[in-house]
C-alpha cells in the first residue's frame, strides 16, 4: 500500500529547511516520490506502519509546534492515483503497485 | 490400481474446486463466511464400497450486517458491537459406490436457513485507538448460530425396511414380523426435519500484515461452543416419522471448537476442528457419543481449496446409514470455509 502526504511547512524560530529536513527524515528509510515541493508519495508496508509514520510525523509537528502541519492518507497498493502533478511516472508507479 | 483410480477421482473433482476463488480475509463491511459447513471430496481409510464421498455446501448470504459491524470495534472507548446474518445453504452429500455403474445411492438433501447473532468487543488492554496494542485485539467474539429449520431426505419413496411393502394406503406395513429389521438401503425413504443452536465464544488475534489498507485482520482465532439439534415429529412435511425416530436419535447435545492461523508454511489457512455430539436416546448398538476431528491446509494462489485429513468415529451420518457405526479416517480436497474477519481502525 501507499501513502500521500501534503504538508505545510510555515516560518518561525526554526528555519523552514531545518523543518523540512526533520520531516524529510521521516522518511530516509523508505520509498518516496515528490509530486510538488510539499507533496509525496510513499511506500507503506501495512496498517501499523501508517500508523507509526503517524505518530513519527505527529512528533515533528509537536517538536516544531505550529510550523509543521501534514494530511497523511492510506491507500490500497494498486489503487489508482489521479494527479496532474509532474512527476516520475514509473518510480510512483513502482510505489503504488509494486510488483509481488 | 484401486487407490490410484481414486486419486485420479479426487484430482478430477477436485479441480473445479480450485477454480474457485475465496479470500482467506474478508475486508471490512463485506459479507463475511463464520462458521459455515464445508465443501469437500474424499475418500476413506480403511477401504469399503464407496468409490468417493462429497459434501457441496455453498453458503448463500440473504441479509448480512457483521461485515458492517467490523467496521465499528476498533473505534475509541471499545464498543460492543453486534452483527447479524440470514442465509441458506442448499447441502447435498452423496457417496459414489465401487458397483457396476457405480451408483450414487441414495444422495442426502439438507437444506437449510441460518440465522447468526454476533457480537464483538476490543479486549485490548490499551486505550490508545493509534497504537498497535490497540489495534490488535483480542476481539472476543460471541455467536449464536442458529438453523430454525433443517430438512435432511434422500430423496427417495421405499419402505424404511426391507421387510416392509406398501398397502394400498400408501403406508408400509410388515408382511412377516422380522427382528432385527434391516434398512432398505436401495430406496427406502429417510426424512428428518430439525432445529439447532449453538453458542460459541471465540477470540480473534490481529495484526495487519496482509490486511488491507486501514485494516487489521485477525492472525489466529479460537472459539469453543455448545448447543443442541432437535428432530421433533410434526415439524413441517418431511419431518421424522416415529419408526425412524426410535432407531435415530432425534435429540443432540452438539460441541465444537476450533483454532485457525493465518500464512502458516506454505498454508494461507491452517484450521483445526473438534465436534462432539451426544446422542440423549442413542439407539442400541450405537455409540451415544459422535467424535470428529479435522486438520486442513488451504495453500495460498489454490484460490480457497485445500486439503484436509478427518477422523470420525460413531453414528454414520449418511441419511440411511443411521443404524451403523463406522469409524474412518478421511482425506481429500476441501474448499476453505470460515474467512478471517478483518476489522477496519479508527478513521484519523
Amino acid at each position: 500500500m501507499y501513502a500521500t502526504l501534503s504538508y505545510d511547512v510555515t516560518a518561525g524560530l526554526i528555519s523552514v529547511d531545518d523543518v523540512r529536513q526533520k520531516m524529510l527524515d521521516v522518511f530516509k528509510d523508505r520509498e518516496t516520490c515528490d509530486l510538488l515541493s510539499d507533496t509525496l508519495i510513499c511506500a507503506i508496508e501495512n496498517t501499523a506502519d501508517y500508523l507509526a509514520l503517524v505518530r513519527k510525523l505527529r512528533k515533528v509537528g509537536n517538536d516544531v509546534d505550529p510550523q509543521f502541519q501534514f494530511v497523511i492518507t492510506l491507500h490500497d497498493a494498486g489503487a489508482p492515483l489521479r494527479s496532474n502533478a509532474t512527476f516520475p511516472k514509473a518510480k510512483a508507479n513502482e510505489i503504488i503497485d509494486p510488483e509481488e | 490400481m484401486k487407490l490410484a483410480a481414486t486419486i485420479g477421482v479426487l484430482l478430477c473433482l477436485g479441480a473445479p474446486v480450485f477454480a474457485q476463488d475465496s479470500p482467506f480475509i474478508a475486508p471490512s463491511g463485506s459479507r463475511p463466511l463464520v462458521n459455515p459447513d464445508g465443501t469437500y471430496v474424499f475418500q476413506h481409510l480403511p477401504h469399503s464400497d464407496i468409490l468417493f464421498e462429497g459434501q457441496i455446501a455453498p453458503r448463500i448470504i440473504i441479509v448480512d450486517s457483521i461485515g458492517k459491524a467490523t467496521r465499528r470495534v476498533l473505534l475509541d472507548g471499545k464498543p460492543g458491537v453486534w452483527g447479524y446474518q440470514v442465509s441458506a445453504t442448499p447441502m447435498v452429500r452423496l457417496r459414489m459406490f465401487d458397483e457396476t455403474s457405480n451408483p450414487v445411492r441414495t444422495p442426502s438433501y439438507m437444506p437449510k436457513g441460518t440465522f447468526q447473532l454476533a457480537r464483538f468487543q476490543n479486549m485490548s488492554t490499551s486505550t490508545d485507538s493509534d497504537t498497535d496494542e490497540f489495534n490488535e485485539g483480542p476481539i472476543a467474539m460471541w455467536l449464536i448460530d442458529t438453523i430454525p429449520f433443517g430438512h435432511h431426505s434422500n430423496g427417495q419413496n421405499g419402505c424404511l425396511f426391507t421387510s416392509e411393502v406398501r398397502d394400498e394406503e400408501g403406508e408400509c406395513v410388515e408382511l412377516v414380523p422380522v427382528d432385527p429389521k434391516t434398512v432398505n438401503k436401495e430406496n427406502g425413504s429417510f426424512s428428518t426435519n430439525y432445529i439447532e443452536a449453538m453458542v460459541f465464544y471465540g477470540r480473534m488475534y490481529l495484526d495487519s500484515e496482509g490486511a488491507g489498507a486501514g485494516e487489521f485482520a485477525t492472525r489466529w482465532e479460537w472459539r469453543g461452543g455448545i448447543g443442541i439439534q432437535l428432530n421433533p415429529e410434526g415439524y413441517v412435511g418431511g419431518s421424522i416419522k416415529p419408526e425412524l425416530s426410535d432407531l435415530y436419535g432425534p435429540t443432540r447435545v452438539l460441541f465444537g471448537g476450533m483454532a485457525a492461523r493465518r500464512d502458516v508454511w506454505r498454508c494461507g489457512r491452517v484450521a483445526t476442528e473438534v465436534r462432539l455430539q451426544y446422542l440423549t436416546d442413542a439407539p442400541s448398538g450405537i455409540p451415544a457419543l459422535i467424535t470428529q476431528a479435522e486438520g486442513a491446509c488451504f495453500p495460498r494462489r489454490w484460490g480457497g481449496a485445500g486439503l484436509f485429513v478427518r477422523i470420525y468415529h460413531g453414528q454414520d451420518y449418511y441419511n440411511l446409514g443411521f443404524a451403523e457405526k463406522i469409524t474412518r479416517l478421511q482425506f481429500g480436497v476441501t474448499l476453505q470455509r470460515d474467512q478471517f474477519l478483518s476489522f477496519r481502525i479508527k478513521p484519523l
